[in-house]
């Protein structure tokens, strides 16, 4: 028994020792997350459930970043989404690029879901311009929690049409070019009350 | 041929499984970081120790499966073998159940092994990995005892020999 205790301990130390070596000194990676740091991000970054349906109503794009099979099992019903997942070939993001100069919202599966974070990422390294990114980290679990409007399927034909590049023309038709006042951060169009929804969102 | 197939064979199979799952998550600097994330996103740890967690995992994971496979401490590695799968199964369940599908994190994305690992069905690739884990124990108790009674016989034939 103390044997087998002791070859266990032994395996769990050199693995250890291994890991954070190989992460920390070979790949420069970071042993200790810096919290505040993704802290910040998020308060930067982040939009309530209000925000997100004002963004939508005004036509804006809204980018739902989970894995295509979830999409088509319920996403938000926003005339102007799209389902764009991290990893996915650059033409596809290239297609979004109609939207430049306006506002994006992203939104994954819940709180702890990155892949909306990734795809920003990806958006950014592809040097797209966009005049804002934000997401609504409650995800698709927030949705469903706030009731927001949702539906099931494609999405809207000519989101569809413009994604699988056979169409692009009247995508922004009605879109605003200027930043959305819905995701201002001076707070206009936004009640207290609407950004402490977002926080008391689990 | 009993060696063959009860102990080789489930003991190259599951140290292959455990030796692809840590190449894809030490491949790279970004594999391992998207590995991190994928540890953050089950929610189930605090954020301060998501990246030292996911930093010893794919060691642990590349380390019992050489082990494993060369012999070496098998019931220990068998031990730590089977304890990651019941974590694995244990997060992954509570996760599902919760509604939420996430990347596992489990093998590359770009690996033939990943549709066995992709949501429900990685939970039954786990409970087989373990069935596969029991099945080697067994066999190796079984072959181990039986060398076992085969030697007894000699020792007391060689002791009555040198009292002779």
């Amino acid at each position: 028994m103390m044997i087998t205790l002791t070859r266990i301990l032994i395996v769990l130390v050199l693995a250890t020792a291994a890991g954070w070596i190989y992460a920390v000194a070979i790949f420069r990676l970071e042993l200790i997350p810096d919290v505040a740091k993704l802290e910040q991000f998020r308060k930067d970054h982040e939009v309530s459930a209000e925000q997100l349906i004002k963004h939508a109503e005004r036509l804006g794009l809204v980018i739902d970043a989970r894995k295509r099979d979830e999409f088509l099992k319920g996403h938000l019903n926003a005339p102007m989404i799209a389902n764009v997942a991290p990893n996915e070939a650059a033409e596809k993001f290239d297609l979004l690029r109609v939207f430049e100069g306006q506002d994006v919202v992203l939104y994954c599966t819940g709180e702890n879901c990155e892949m909306a974070e990734d795809v920003m990422k990806e958006i950014e390294d592809l040097g797209m311009n966009f005049a804002s990114m934000r997401i609504y980290f409650p995800g698709w679990d927030g949705i469903l929690k706030n009731n927001l409007p949702i539906a099931t399927g494609e999405a809207p034909d000519h989101m569809a049409a413009m994604l699988d590049g056979t169409s692009g023309d009247g995508m922004n038709d009605g879109a605003d070019d200027e930043a959305d006042p819905a995701l201002d951060e001076s707070g206009e169009g936004e009640t207290p009350d609407e950004s402490g929804a977002a926080e008391a969102t689990p | 041929m009993k060696f063959l197939v009860g102990e080789l064979l489930p003991r190259l199979l599951v140290a292959s499984v455990f030796l692809i799952a840590a190449y894809g998550k030490l491949r790279s600097p970004e594999t391992l970081e998207s590995f991190v994330k994928e540890v953050r996103a089950y929610g189930l740890f605090p954020t301060i120790l998501s990246n030292p967690i996911a930093y010893v995992v794919p060691w642990l994971e590349g380390g019992a499966a050489v082990l494993l496979l060369l012999g070496v401490w098998r019931p220990e590695m068998r031990l730590i073998i089977g304890g990651l799968l019941v974590m694995f199964i244990a997060m992954k369940s509570y996760v599902l159940s919760q509604g939420i599908t996430l990347e596992c994190g489990c093998v590359p994305k770009d690996s033939f092994l990943y549709p066995l690992f992709n949501g429900w069905a990685g939970v039954g690739t786990n409970v087989g990995l373990i069935g596969l884990l029991l099945v080697e124990g067994g066999f190796a108790r079984a072959r181990l005892g039986a060398a076992k009674r085969c030697r007894q016989p000699n020792l007391t034939a060689t002791t009555e020999e040198a009292h002779a």
